[in-house]
């Protein structure tokens, strides 16, 4: 993928996402219970569980969203427990959420072109003053974002409004505005919720184009056959814990997942 | 000719009407000319400083605060005591306002900012009735609601063509600032931090930032206003500091065009020549201003400006975050 | 020590009107989760719908009272159906101009209706002054400080015991599952803001006889309910409640201590040292009235 810039060699002993003992509780449920959760750099994962297992706000707490309660999260080796989400979006962490969100006000390309550009660091007084320096980043980020646009099909559509978008094309805008803030730690949200057989294609190709260049990629998804197709691992939750973590094919035969899912042996008793 | 040599003609064309205006006036109506240069040219201008300032955190930043007539009057009230006890300068009075102004403003957004939405719409309302309560009780500085009266015109630009020049190159300044915080990079974060705050978190921005940033930069410009307005009627009175004039601001800037600039200058050009055409009682005025602002926040919350772009480019959507749900909500489908 | 004492009272007696006029709020706020800029302003015309009832002191208080409770319940509900409908389906930016533009407008009509003077509505036991102890209290503050708790009681009483008073709790909970179920948002958003104009209008009717009615008496209440409510929690009854007397009791502390025209920053200050420091209120997060 020619839009991103070169990739540092990450060595399989980096680890990308370290989730210690997470505790979260809300609206007076038990969302989330002394989850731990180790991701090594460059790995793909999926999060899969039954409804209100705690996924969504397992990845809120992680992308700073929410505060844990108890336990720790620490991304690419720095504590991030308590940081703000923006900060933490800076150390390259990107999301895509479960209901696509984009900046309704501003075009399609404007939205690539905010995806990026606090992610660069220039000083807010430089851009103020629209120095040169300022408009040749811009001048820049348009040619990325022209490339990003082509990799998800909306080139046609740059210089519309995001809210005049259907579902699907927000999705693809969002994966889009992603690409061009170009995370190391990527997580994703449902991706596929929503969107018709051909869309759902295109988002696998290009999450496993994604992370074929070397980046860590957390899926929650409910789409099965997306998930085993794609994740070499699986993570599974239910009711707030952990109850499988492992390579695909085992946690697909495991008794304790089967039964999270259809409940055999809980409605029995019940 | 290209869009942009089209717009520049524009640009130009209005700027040298505006310079050309008392000159204008002069000629065209020799009997009206003063009270037409003063009401209409100096009102418009006055009213178009302070919409526009107003419009960077409503219209772009997206928090409604109804503190904006506090500094103003930190403004105004500067420049009074500062010109009737130490004939200060002007300009002396400019550099002190913006910086008290820019000061409170710094205060109360790191107080409020940390709330959301409507909190801090309530603490700014809170802010506007202090900011009253200190300037009617504070009579050894104000002068209560007695108002500090006998301001001097400004040295240099004390007669009405001076003035109008004045506070054509205030609002020219305004509107200079407004342009270099709604383009660009701080244009589009100050667009996504009011279409969804959340969202422009996950990509790095830092919404406090910008907020105060537009906060800020607001209040520092109204004061500007205030400072001109205390040398212009030479009067400066407590209700100046608290909601009054917060109905006007929302009129003009919703009747115009909410985050539009073009729509702004619209609604307070309209606002002045309107009501000075009609020239209704007070009371009357108030109730009419605020029943156009219920029908038009409920119904037509683009405003005029919407009107003219759905006419112009046929769009058939909001142009503002006013006139749908903003984080989250799909609009229906266009394939 | 009689000062103190006597700060007190006035202090409870202006916690009583916050609270009425709170906890009509918070109700609104938790139920039809509108915060209404122009609340304050249901006080004001309690105020003069009292002062036309006394009919200058032909009618018996206790008929003014009831008069003015029911006649402010009547005007909330359809005020709430004619204008107040339009508004709930509305963003929060909407539905705060919407309700500042309401407030602009009623205060207004008023002062063209009634002038900027102030109007008495005096009562014979506004006048008659008992000693308590050390202090002198007119008669009408005592019958405040019975009434007031006898209404908070019977408006927790309705939430509890009543269909309505539950449908309404339960929607300020959970809307979607209410919705699903049957219940009537129209009615029920109706009788919301009925109850909460009653409160306010029983509230104007206890006060105007010890003070005074006029259109701008509106506004700042407004901004003092909205600090107790915010400070109470938001949307929790028994937290407005109590955050209203604490700031009634700091306003007339203020007011008696430091300086009467600076009492009113009182609100403002304790408003903004609650937010700071605990910004879930005084009393926590609570799903719900």
């Amino acid at each position: 993928m020619n839009a991103a810039p070169a990739r540092r060699a990450s060595s399989s002993a980096d680890i990308a996402l370290d989730i210690r003992g997470l505790s979260k509780r809300f609206l007076g449920v038990q969302a989330v219970g002394g989850v731990d959760l180790r991701v090594r750099s460059g790995e793909l994962v999926g999060l899969i569980g039954p409804n209100g297992s705690g996924k969504t706000t397992l990845m809120n707490c992680i992308t700073g969203i929410m505060r844990a309660d108890r336990g720790e999260v620490l991304i690419k080796g720095l504590r991030t427990s308590g940081w703000p989400a923006y900060r933490i979006a800076r150390l390259r962490v990107g999301r895509i959420f479960q209901v696509v969100r984009v900046i309704p006000t501003l075009t399609v390309e404007d939205n690539l072109l905010f995806a990026v550009q606090d992610l660069q660091g220039d000083p807010l007084w430089a851009r103020v003053l629209h120095l040169p320096a300022t408009r040749r980043l811009d001048a820049e980020a348009r040619g990325r974002a022209e490339e990003c646009l082509s990799l998800v099909g909306l080139q046609d559509r740059r210089r519309q409004p995001a809210w005049s978008l259907s579902y699907g094309q927000r999705k693809l805008l969002a994966f889009a505005s992603t690409l061009m803030a170009d995370p190391d730690l990527l997580l994703l949200d449902e991706p596929m919720a929503a969107v018709n057989p051909a869309v759902i294609e295109h988002l696998a190709r290009l999450i496993r184009t994604f992370h074929a260049a070397g980046r860590t990629v957390v899926i929650i998804e409910h789409n099965m056959k997306v998930i085993f197709d794609l994740c070499p691992r699986l993570v599974v939750l239910d009711r707030g814990a952990k109850i499988a973590d492992g390579p695909a094919e085992d946690v697909r035969r495991d008794r304790a997942v089967i039964d999270a899912y259809f409940g055999t042996q809980r409605d029995a008793r019940s | 000719m290209s869009a942009t040599i089209l717009r520049l003609w524009w640009i130009g064309a209005v700027a040298a009407v505006l310079l050309a205006l008392p000159a204008i006036v002069r000629v065209g109506a020799p009997g009206m000319s003063n009270y037409l240069l003063n009401n209409y040219g100096i009102g418009s201008l006055v009213w178009v400083a302070f919409a526009l300032s107003y419009d960077l955190s409503v219209g772009h930043a997206g928090t409604v605060t109804l503190a904006h007539p506090a500094f103003f009057g930190i403004g105004a009230y500067t420049a009074a005591v500062l010109s009737t006890g130490t004939h200060a300068p002007f300009l002396a009075a400019v550099v002190v306002a913006v910086v008290l102004a820019g000061a409170a403003a710094l205060v109360v957004g790191a107080l409020f900012f940390r709330l959301s939405d409507v909190f801090f719409a309530i603490g700014t309302l809170g802010v506007a009735f202090m900011a009253n309560i200190v300037a009617v009780n504070w009579q050894s500085v104000t002068k209560g609601a007695l108002c500090i009266t006998q301001i001097p015109h400004p040295q240099g630009a004390a007669d009405l063509t001076g003035r109008y020049y004045l506070i054509l190159a205030i609002a020219a300044v305004t509107a200079l600032v407004y342009v270099a915080l709604t383009r660009g990079r701080v244009g589009r974060a100050l667009a996504a931090v009011r279409g969804d705050e959340g969202l422009a978190q996950t990509f790095g921005a830092n919404p406090f930032v910008y907020k105060m940033l537009a906060f800020v930069t607001g209040a520092m410009l109204a004061a500007l206003v205030g400072v001109f307005q205390a040398h212009h009627i030479s009067v400066v009175c407590p209700d100046t500091l608290g909601t009054f004039y917060t109905l006007n601001l929302l009129i003009i800037v919703f009747l115009g065009g909410v985050g539009t600039m073009r729509g702004v200058v619209l609604g307070a050009v309209l606002f002045t020549i309107i009501p000075e055409l009609a020239r209704f009682a007070q009371v009357l005025a108030q109730l009419v201003y605020g029943v156009v602002l219920l029908v038009v926040v409920l119904y037509a919350p683009d405003g005029v400006e919407g009107v003219l772009q759905r006419a112009l480019h046929r769009r058939r959507g909001p142009v503002s975050i006013w006139g749908r749900e903003t984080a989250g909500d799909p609009a229906e489908p266009k394939t | 020590m009689d000062f103190v004492l006597e700060q007190l009272v006035n202090g409870l007696t202006l916690g009583s009107l916050y609270a009425l006029v709170a906890i009509g709020l918070a109700l609104v706020v938790g139920v039809l989760r509108l915060i209404n800029f122009a609340h304050g302003d249901l006080f004001m015309v309690g105020g003069y719908l009292f002062f036309l009832a006394r009919l200058g002191g032909e009618t018996p208080y206790g008929v003014a009272v009831v008069a003015t409770v029911a006649g402010m319940a009547l005007l909330g509900y359809a005020f709430e159906r004619a204008v107040i409908e339009r508004v709930l389906d509305k963003t929060w930016r909407v539905q705060l101009v919407a309700t500042l533009a309401i407030s602009i407008i009623i205060v207004n009509a008023f002062i063209y209706m009634w002038g900027l003077n102030p109007k008495m509505a005096p009562t014979p036991l506004a006048g008659r002054f008992l000693e308590l102890g050390m202090i002198r209290i007119a008669a009408q503050r005592l019958v405040i400080f019975v009434v007031a708790p006898v209404a908070f009681m019977a408006f927790s009483m309705f939430l509890q015991r009543t269909r309505t008073g539950r449908a309404m709790r339960a929607i300020s909970q959970n809307r979607e599952a209410c919705l699903v179920v049957g219940v009537d948002p129209h009615r029920i958003a109706g009788v919301t803001f009925a109850i909460s104009a009653g409160l306010a209008g029983l509230a104007s009717a206890l006060i105007v006889p010890l003070y005074s009615v006029q259109p701008l008496m509106g506004t700042l209440l407004t901004f003092k309910a909205l600090a107790a409510v915010i400070m109470g929690g938001f949307g929790q009854i028994k937290g407005a409640l109590l955050a209203a007397y604490v700031l009634g009791v700091a306003e007339a502390m203020a007011a008696g201590f430091l300086s009467s025209s600076y009492a009113d920053l009182v609100s403002f200050g304790v408003m903004v040292l609650v937010l700071l420091l605990r910004p879930q209120g005084l009393f926590g997060r609570k799903v719900g009235i």
